[in-house]
């Protein structure tokens, strides 16, 4: 908010000093404090570039070298059997023996980022190397369906939480990378994954949702190939499996089981928003990850929430 | 000049400097100098796959520095199972880290790694996690973990009044309502495909457990008409009942009363009547529902309501 205008004024948006924030991360060092998101900085710059993507001051505020040494160190971090690396910091470069090479593995995070800020960059996408990158994205699906990040030693598949987001989004990113070998890609199926392993993709995922509760029997049909576009009857099935914050306005509730959860209209109005799971607080994040996916989906329910207002 | 470089220990290993390449890297770190140090006596062995107690050391260091560092855990892995180390001992220490750090997952995939090969569950691990949640009762790696590890060493049977003490603490801890089905409903549809492939869908849960498990989830609401959780595990077990939702209307009315709007307790028994009302053809009364819900009850949601209303052929509610 400006200074000296009223409380009733509406919140502004400071453009200029976004864009000097984030040129900041673009083009000088980021703090110390960063140093536990090392193996993340591919991560971290396609964030930036996308940020300044968003402003409308990208190109306006590099040069063509700059863009160019950009892409350069992103194709830097590509591994050479597919896929892109987080960081350079576990590469030992020359010294790497067969063995050593274990412990710099292509990350799918980081695949999917640095396929993203590629396209931000206009690269032309013809250094990918989009058959191994394509192997290597199926090679981590698990047997439950889901992804993990990364393969380790014996092809372990490596990373416990959920990137299966990241490796729906590199295997849609790959469909737009031009074929290194027309007939070769011609072979291969795009968007990348069997039937089979579609389908247990989609299952894993239903699973994940909504805690087992609601997709998971046989009355809904798992199997269905239209499953995710169905699931209005049922507004808790958002495909991240968030939902929208409790919301509650006059209701009574009985207060002797906890902390009150119920407070006033206008204080509900001024936090309402979405939460990764029911009963927690609202989080922006989940604004983002509930509304992008459902776009992704065109749901309905698109238009269905307030939220954007409020939050 | 550091830690590694002036120690007598380190000095057959050269450094590997990192190596950006050209001349605008992105996202660059000031790196501390300690930080720098040890991560070049880490690329040096890495490179090498040098496995030693050093190397133990050095992992440590640089998981303290930086936790998030997805490879040096597969790395530390590998050192200890190759030279044999004592895993109890390993689990002891990730336990201290995971109080220092309680939102990284690496940790927890480590701990995974880790006991999968350990044959037997230590007896400390159940206490370890208690202590766990009592900082954070939805840890969400802490409770993906406890999934695992009831899997891994079949615990199905043990968990229920583990939930109940968390329940007991807080009746909204939806972390505790969701392992609760997990226990109950998920040993017959195990996902990891370990067993018997995608699903084992043949096994149906007892219908004693079902009525249980309602009659559990309304002693809830009562205590607590509008938390959410046991409304959604209520919907979730009666869609494994013949009965179906309507089983619950005479229930669900006790928090909700369309024909007396003032006397609503509950949007969630809104929500619920909705349905109840609108598969047994009472239009009128689900779509009065649906109004309340729009207009009074849970107005932020006002275009969901009346994509509702529209499913059982109403016209949206103004205002």
């Amino acid at each position: 908010m400006a200074p000296g205008s009223g409380a009733s004024s509406e919140p502004e948006f400071h453009k200029a000093k976004h864009v000097r924030y984030w040129l900041r991360c673009l083009k000088t060092l980021l703090p110390s404090a960063y140093e536990s998101q090392d193996s993340q900085r591919m991560t971290l710059a396609c964030f930036t570039l996308s940020a300044l993507d968003l402003l409308d001051a990208l190109h306006g505020n590099t040069s063509v070298e700059e863009r160019q040494s950009y892409v350069q160190w992103i194709y830097r971090c590509q591994h050479p059997q597919g896929g892109f690396k987080g960081f350079t910091g576990a590469s030992g470069g020359d010294a790497s023996s067969h063995e050593g090479k274990y412990w710099d593995p292509a990350n799918l995070a980081a695949t999917f980022f640095a396929l993203s800020a590629l396209m931000i960059l206009d690269d032309d996408l013809l250094r990918v190397k989009k058959i191994d990158c394509l192997h290597w994205v199926r090679r981590l699906q698990r047997a439950d369906g889901g992804f993990g990040e990364a393969l380790g030693k014996d092809d372990v598949i490596e990373g416990g939480a959920g990137t299966t987001y990241c490796a729906i989004g590199a295997l849609k990113l790959l469909q737009l990378v031009p074929p290194e070998d027309r007939d070769q890609a011609e072979a291969l199926s795009l968007p990348g994954l069997s039937e089979e392993a579609s389908r247990d993709l989609l299952c894993w995922l239903v699973h994940r949702q909504t805690q087992y509760i609601y997709l998971v029997d046989e009355e809904f049909g798992l199997y269905e190939a239209d499953l995710v576009e169905k699931p209005s009857h049922h507004k808790q099935s958002s495909s991240s499996g968030s939902q929208p914050a409790p919301i509650s306005t006059s209701v009574e509730d009985d207060r002797r089981a906890g902390p009150p959860d119920i407070v006033s209209l206008e204080e509900d109005l001024r936090s309402a928003g979405f939460n990764g799971r029911c009963n927690k607080v609202a989080d922006t994040c989940y604004s983002f990850w509930v509304g992008g996916s459902l776009a992704v989906l065109i749901l309905p329910f698109q238009t269905v929430f307030v939220f954007d207002q409020v939050f | 000049m550091g830690k590694y470089s002036d120690s007598p220990e380190w000095e057959d290993i050269i450094p590997i400097p990192q190596d950006d390449g050209g001349p605008n890297p992105l996202a660059v770190i000031t790196y501390t100098e300690d930080y720098s140090e040890a991560m070049s006596y880490l690329r040096a062995v890495m490179a090498k796959d040098e496995k030693s107690d050093r190397v133990l050391g050095l992992t440590e260091d640089i998981i303290k520095k930086n936790p998030a560092h997805y490879t040096v855990w597969l790395y530390r892995a590998d050192n200890l199972f190759t030279l044999g180390k004592d895993l109890k001992e390993e689990l002891e220490w990730l336990n201290k880290v995971s109080f220092k750090h309680l939102k990284n997952y690496q940790i927890w995939h480590h701990r995974q790694t880790v006991m999968s090969q350990i044959d037997a569950l230590p007896s400390t691990e159940l206490g370890f996690l208690e202590r766990m949640f009592s900082k954070d009762a939805k840890n969400y790696h802490v409770w993906s973990y406890r999934q695992w590890l009831v899997r891994r060493f079949g615990l199905w049977d043990d968990e229920l009044p583990y939930i109940e003490s968390l329940l007991q603490d807080d009746v909204r801890n939806n972390s505790a309502w969701n392992h609760r089905w997990f226990v109950i409903f998920g040993r017959h549809a195990d996902t990891t495909k370990q067993g018997s492939g995608v699903t084992s869908s043949g096994a149906k849960p007892d219908p004693a457990i079902l009525d249980r498990e309602v009659s559990y989830a309304e002693e809830k609401i009562a205590l607590a008409p509008q938390n959410q959780s046991p409304w959604n595990y209520l919907r979730g077990v009666l869609k494994k009942r013949p009965g179906g939702l309507k089983e619950v209307r005479a229930f669900a009315e006790q928090f909700a009363d369309v024909r007396n709007e003032h006397h609503v307790k509950s949007s969630h028994a809104l929500d619920i009547l909705a349905d109840i009302y609108a598969q047994e053809q009472r239009t009128e009364d689900s779509g009065k529902a649906l109004q309340l819900l729009a207009t009074k009850y849970d107005p932020i949601r006002k275009n969901y309501w009346n994509y509702r209303r529209g499913l059982v052929g109403l016209a949206p509610v103004q205002g």
